[in-house]
C-alpha cells in the first residue's frame, strides 16, 4: 500500500500520468492483458515509470532478483511488484 | 574479420559530405517509414549537437553499463575520434524517428565475417513511433545478416534492464549466457566485474543474449503471420 493506494492503482495512476506528461496516447481499454510493448508507451517511457515507482514505492524490483523477469502483459507487470512488495 | 569487411566498415565511416552518410530506412510491415539508422561517420562525429545528445544519454542510462562514470562532452568526442570512427569492426548509428529527429542510437562491436555484437542501444528522447526501437533493431538485424552475411548476433544486457530483454525476445533473441556481477567502486568510477571473487555481489546478473540467421528470420515469418491474422 502506499497512502490509501494499492500497489496495483499507483501503477496504473503512475503509467497514465508517465503517458501523459510525455504526450504519449496509450491504448484503450488498458487491460491486465495489454501487452506492454503494445501499450503505447515506448522504452523510455517504461524507463521513467519504473524510476517513478521507486520513488513512489521505495523500491525497484527488477534489482531485487538474480533471474531476469521480463513481464509481456501489464498484468504480468503489476504482479511482479505485487509479489516484490510481499518480500519487502 | 576479413580485410574486406573491414574496409567496407571504414569506407562507410570515412564520409566527410553530410548528404551522403550511410542510411538504413526503418519502415512497418506496410511499407510506412518510421525512422532510419544513421551511421555517424566523419562528417557527422564533428557535429557538437550529437557529442552533446551521446553524452547526456550516456549519463541518464549509466546503471545499465559495466563501466560507470560521469561522461563529458570531451570524453565522448575523444571516445568518436579514438575508438568508434578508427575501428575497422565498429559501427554506430543515430536512430531518427520519421521527422528526422535524433532520438537515440544503436551500434555494433567485434564486427567480423561470422557474428557480431550489438551494443550501445540507447533510446534517448520520446519521440516516433513506440515501436521505433524494435523496427530499428530488425532493420540492422536484416542488414547484418542478409547484406553482410553473418551467422549470429549475441549481446549484453543487465538481467534488471527487462525493457530491452523484451524487446530482444520479441525479436527473437534468447538467453545463451547468464554472468555473475560484483561491483567495485574507485575513483568516482563503478566497475562490474565477470564471474568474479573480488568486490562486492550485487543481484542482477549479465546476460548473453543470441539470435541465429535462420531464428530471426524464422521470427520475422512468424510476426508477418501474426500481423495477418
Amino acid at each position: 500500500m502506499v497512502g490509501s493506494m494499492t500497489i496495483r492503482q499507483t501503477i496504473l495512476h503512475t503509467l497514465k500520468d508517465v503517458a501523459a506528461s510525455s504526450q504519449i496516447i496509450l491504448v484503450d481499454p488498458l487491460t491486465d492483458e495489454t501487452v506492454l510493448l503494445q501499450s503505447g508507451l515506448d522504452s523510455l517511457g517504461f524507463a521513467i515509470l519504473v524510476a517513478r515507482l521507486e520513488e513512489q514505492l521505495g523500491f525497484d524490483p527488477f534489482t531485487m532478483t538474480d533471474e531476469p523477469v521480463y513481464p509481456r502483459t501489464l498484468g504480468e507487470f503489476i504482479t511482479f511488484y505485487e509479489l516484490m512488495y510481499q518480500r519487502l | 574479420m576479413s580485410l574486406k569487411q573491414s574496409k567496407f566498415v571504414q569506407l562507410l565511416k570515412a564520409n566527410e559530405d553530410r548528404r551522403k552518410s550511410f542510411e538504413l530506412a526503418v519502415s512497418m510491415p506496410s511499407g510506412r517509414r518510421m525512422g532510419a539508422l544513421r551511421l555517424i561517420d566523419k562528417a557527422r562525429s564533428i557535429d557538437p549537437l550529437l557529442t552533446s545528445n551521446l553524452t547526456k544519454w550516456r549519463n541518464a542510462t549509466k546503471q545499465f553499463f559495466l563501466t560507470q562514470f560521469n561522461a563529458t562532452e570531451e570524453r565522448t568526442q575523444q571516445w568518436l575520434d579514438n575508438i568508434v570512427l578508427p575501428s575497422g569492426d565498429r559501427l554506430l548509428f543515430e536512430l531518427l524517428d520519421d521527422t528526422g529527429g535524433t532520438i537515440g542510437h544503436a551500434g555494433v562491436c567485434n564486427l567480423n565475417e561470422h557474428s557480431c555484437e550489438l551494443d550501445n542501444f540507447i533510446r534517448g528522447e520520446s519521440g516516433g513511433d513506440p515501436g521505433l526501437f524494435v523496427a530499428a533493431e530488425c532493420t540492422l538485424l536484416h542488414w547484418l545478416f542478409c547484406d553482410l552475411g553473418l551467422e549470429t548476433v549475441s549481446l549484453y544486457v543487465f538481467s534488471n534492464n527487462w525493457i530491452p530483454i523484451s524487446n530482444h525476445i520479441s525479436i527473437g533473441f534468447s538467453i545463451s549466457k547468464k554472468h555473475a556481477l560484483s561491483r567495485v567502486e574507485k575513483n568516482d568510477m563503478v566497475q562490474h566485474l565477470l564471474d568474479s571473487q573480488e568486490g562486492d555481489p550485487v543481484k542482477y546478473s549479465y546476460l548473453k543474449m543470441t539470435i541465429s540467421s535462420a531464428d530471426f528470420h524464422s521470427a520475422q515469418r512468424q510476426q508477418l503471420l501474426n500481423d495477418g491474422r
